[in-house]
């Protein structure tokens, strides 16, 4: 029996699908059977990142609703051993979710898989109620701005709420992902750093992401970042994996880097 | 570069940010924790009046890693 994680953020555009896209792909790597799940029902999103979107033929809203097989909604990643994805509905909207049937998708997903990731989409509402129901872990993605982590605390506070787990008196397991890190701007003190944000949010860390440019031609290419050896959030994302599988990893330094250039910017200001 | 910067210390925007945001998470937990607040404080005044004569009852929460605070004041007619 595998272990559902959902990865939620609050606010949208912190880099949920992202984070998603690149955890599955690197949970896969690391000898997982691994399948990631676009619960952002109406707006589909993590085909493009994991490079799948012209392989679609059926949905998860059509796998609940019985007009196909689960095994027939099911994508499997040619590039990555071990890494299968169920896409979201682009023709429905998230009002099709009904409890019952998310959680017997879920459970049925649970059985054939080791990690079975959820997408979820923003906000606070149905879709997201749904995503965060079967969750027995969550990793919660925030960027270090103030509007990020306010939404993230308000979502761990409903995942504490609302879960099946919390239902049932037991917890839900929950990490945080802080995305986006710009080391220099938390060196001069203009960005909130991690422990600032550990320090708000009261979570234990479970990954550090620094903002890369190599992020924006992997989701162009729609080859997850992760795939790249020598890029930083990969690097992030990879460790991350390793984590959540249990082992211990050191975090990545948060250090600006010092080229001669910047030493000339700091002379002249 | 700042002078503080060299010392390693926060004289940035982030030490701002850190601040408003404990400030106002503080009051979102507690508003999130205690759902009941509306029910007790008419139960609160529906008790207190069966002595004395009570205006209004006002209800303050915090809630920090620390402690959850409840703060009633019940305030008096004339």
């Amino acid at each position: 029996m595998g272990m559902i994680l959902t990865v939620t953020s609050g606010k949208g555009g912190v880099g949920k699908s992202t984070t998603t896209a690149n955890l599955a792909t690197a949970l896969a790597k690391a000898d997982q059977k691994v399948v990631a799940v676009d619960f952002d029902i109406g707006l589909r999103n993590l085909d493009m990142i994991l490079g799948l979107e012209n392989r679609i033929v059926y949905d998860g809203v059509e796998v609940m609703e019985g007009r196909c097989n689960l095994s027939q909604a099911l994508i499997q990643d040619k590039r990555t051993k071990n890494l299968y994805f169920l896409p979201a509905s682009q023709t429905r909207d998230k009002s099709v979710l009904q409890a019952d049937k998310v959680e017997a998708l879920l459970t049925q997903l649970k059985e054939q898989f080791d990690i079975v990731l959820v997408d979820s989409p923003a906000g606070i509402e149905s879709g997201f109620e749904h995503a965060i129901f079967m969750a027995d872990r969550a990793v919660v993605v925030t960027t270090p701005e103030v509007s990020a982590v306010r939404d993230a605390d308000r979502v761990i506070g409903i995942i504490d709420a609302k879960s099946k787990r919390a239902k049932e008196g037991r917890e839900v397991e929950k990490f945080v992902l802080i995305n986006r890190i710009r080391p220099d701007l938390v060196e001069r003190g203009e960005m909130l750093g991690v422990e600032d944000v550990l320090q708000i949010l009261a979570l234990p860390l479970v990954g550090l992401i620094l903002e890369d440019e190599r992020v924006v031609s992997a989701t162009n290419t729609g080859e997850p970042v992760v795939l790249d050896p020598k890029s930083a959030s990969g690097e992030g994302y990879r460790r991350t994996a390793a984590r959540l599988l249990g082992q211990e990893v050191p975090f990545m330094e948060i250090k600006a880097k010092r080229g001669l250039s910047r030493l000339f910017k700091g002379v002249f200001k | 570069m700042s002078f503080a910067s060299w010392f390693g210390r926060k004289s940035g925007s982030a030490q701002s940010a850190k601040e408003r945001l404990m400030i106002t998470l503080s009051h979102e937990r507690a508003a999130n924790s205690f759902p009941f607040l509306e029910e007790m404080r008419e139960e609160i005044i529906a008790v207190v009046r069966k002595y004395v004569r009570v205006r209004d009852v006002k209800i303050h929460t915090e809630k920090n890693r620390q402690m959850d605070k409840l703060e009633i004041d019940v305030m008096l007619e004339g």
